[in-house]
């Protein structure tokens, strides 16, 4: 393996990087072939980022306001909404709405957030030391903007429309911005391979289909082929971080449905390494699920247990995941009440059917008592 | 910070009360809210155009009505009284109401603040079934692990 290079983290195997390598090199061939037939609203938008880039100053100024907009004085809450406004000019209501917020509150807070910029005269310059943990800030916020909602746990993936478009807008001119950061690669491939995914989440009733159960011929080609690209560049930059990890996730989940060969074992050790970089909720519960594939379901439900119960209350994905892994070992009334608190709390029609329909079937293989049946 | 969370139906949504599904999503999303300790008191209603009587004076004259007041296509057809840090949270359990995938429309008020009102208990450090909001908010420290239709 030519390009290997060393992952930063102790203790992590070989085996991620060179299976991420390979995932993403199988089909960066395809991607070369394919993308000569790429759809004209790639066209359209590539030419509107080159035009934007040509003019040094004002790829520059915009440069510098993702990253104002990312300051850390600026509160992590308003910076998606800032640079959705500033750098992309949409209007307050609209953002307001995307990320489920009032558009009075909205207002108030572009509102109290320029007036800090400029009463508490935030620097436009990024002093270097600064710069990659503003770089990830940037992604970060445009990660949110993909979608506030947006969650994958074990392939229940589900994306507000909203503002996709504008988030995988602003990761392309961030990118044109920062060649040399692998995270903004990273970041691009990951909202390519969900975005590529979009279509297929739904069947022709609007009925809501897991990742495992898609159709990969509804899957855009073009999208994937470009995130494999991306994810294979960055991966030779050799300096791995979260957002290539969380995209090299979505290769492998690809990867698992196109060759009907999960490699569970590849992604526990992404999400083990990806859990020690960013211990987010979403990343625990997504952790635990994978761990649940490879190592059994009960050491599954641990991981689970082991995340404080005022953080999960009212966390969906980790009901569904505990609901799941209940299931599996036979626990059905607990599993019952999993599914009913994920069902209670979920906010997508599809996705509430979607559990309504297995909590359904779980109770008809269980008795009342909740002991399954003989033969089932 | 409390808010009425007041839930408005269209005809199809009355209708569906009949649906089995809608009636699991519901029981489960108000198993959820009580559970999670965020709603501290609410009801559905009845059917307004059936069941709902207008009370009010007119110039000084007592005025009793069949129907509901605003008599509009959408009827009010529940409401909770949630307790939450902020609107944020609250637009968080309005987007999960399953009223909205069937056409309804959730107002969210910021109650008057009311000094006398007990706190509502949180579920923290409780069981992770506990449906105890009600009975707190009666004062009654008890509560059974599940609600009383699941028993």
């Amino acid at each position: 393996m030519a390009a290997v290079t060393q992952w930063p983290i102790d203790g992590v195997p070989q085996n991620p990087e060179a299976w991420l390598l390979t995932a993403a090199r199988r089909k960066v061939v395809d991607a070369v072939r394919r993308r000569r037939t790429s759809d004209e609203k790639h066209v359209l938008l590539q030419r509107h980022l080159d035009d934007a880039a040509d003019g040094d100053f004002f790829g520059d100024e915009r440069l510098r306001l993702l990253f104002v907009c990312a300051h850390p004085a600026i509160d992590a809450a308003v910076r998606t909404p800032l640079m959705l406004q500033t750098v992309l000019g949409l209007d307050a209501a609209r953002i307001a709405t995307a990320l489920r917020v009032a558009p009075k509150t909205m207002g108030q807070r572009l509102w109290r957030a320029k007036t800090k910029i400029r009463s508490a005269r935030i620097s436009f310059d990024v002093p270097v030391e600064e710069l990659p943990e503003r770089a990830f800030a940037v992604l970060e916020a445009i990660y949110a903007a993909y979608g506030s909602g947006w969650e994958d746990v074990a392939g229940q993936a589900s994306a507000p429309r909203g503002l996709t478009e504008e988030a995988i807008w602003l990761a392309r001119l961030t990118l044109r911005l920062l060649p040399d950061e692998p995270e903004a690669r990273g970041l691009l491939a990951l909202m390519l391979y969900a975005e590529a995914r979009a279509n297929a989440r739904r069947s022709e009733d609007g009925a809501y289909i897991p990742l495992t159960e898609q159709d990969p011929s509804r899957w855009d080609p073009h999208r994937i082929a470009e995130a494999e690209a991306l994810l294979l560049k960055a991966a030779r930059m050799g300096r791995v971080g979260p957002l290539q990890l969380e995209a090299a996730i979505q290769s492998a989940h690809v990867d698992a449905v196109r060759s009907g060969a999960p490699d569970d074992r590849a992604v526990s050790l992404l999400y083990e390494t990806l859990v020690k970089m960013t211990p987010t909720l979403g990343v625990r519960v997504a952790h635990a699920v994978a761990v649940a594939k490879t190592e059994g379901p009960s050491r599954g439900l641990d991981r689970l247990d082991a995340i404080e119960s005022t953080a999960t209350a009212d966390y969906q994905p980790y009901w569904s995941a505990r609901a799941h892994l209940l299931e599996r070992i036979g626990r059905h009334d607990d599993a019952r009440d999993a599914y009913d608190r994920a069902i209670g709390l979920a906010e997508e029609d599809g996705v509430r059917r979607w559990l309504l329909a297995k909590k359904q079937a779980l109770e008809a293989t269980a008795s009342p008592s909740g002991t399954i049946r003989k033969g089932s | 910070m409390r808010y009425a969370m007041l839930v408005y139906e269209t005809e199809a949504g009355v209708k569906a009360r009949n649906d089995p599904e809608y009636q699991a999503a519901y029981k489960a999303y108000i198993e959820a809210i009580y559970g999670t300790g965020v709603a501290v008191g609410g009801s559905g209603l009845q059917d307004a155009a059936t069941t709902a009587t207008t009370f009010r004076i007119i110039n000084g004259e007592r005025q009793i009505q069949d129907g509901p007041y605003p008599d509009t296509k959408e009827q009010l057809a529940g409401f909770f009284l949630i307790d939450v840090p902020d609107l944020d949270k609250a637009l968080e359990w309005a987007a999960r109401c399953p009223s909205t995938a069937r056409g309804g429309i959730i107002e969210l008020r910021p109650a008057l603040e009311q000094p006398s009102w007990p706190r509502a208990s949180r579920m923290e450090g409780c069981c992770r079934s506990c449906w105890s909001a009600p009975t707190i908010l009666r004062g009654q420290r008890t509560h059974s692990p599940r609600p009383s239709w699941r028993r």
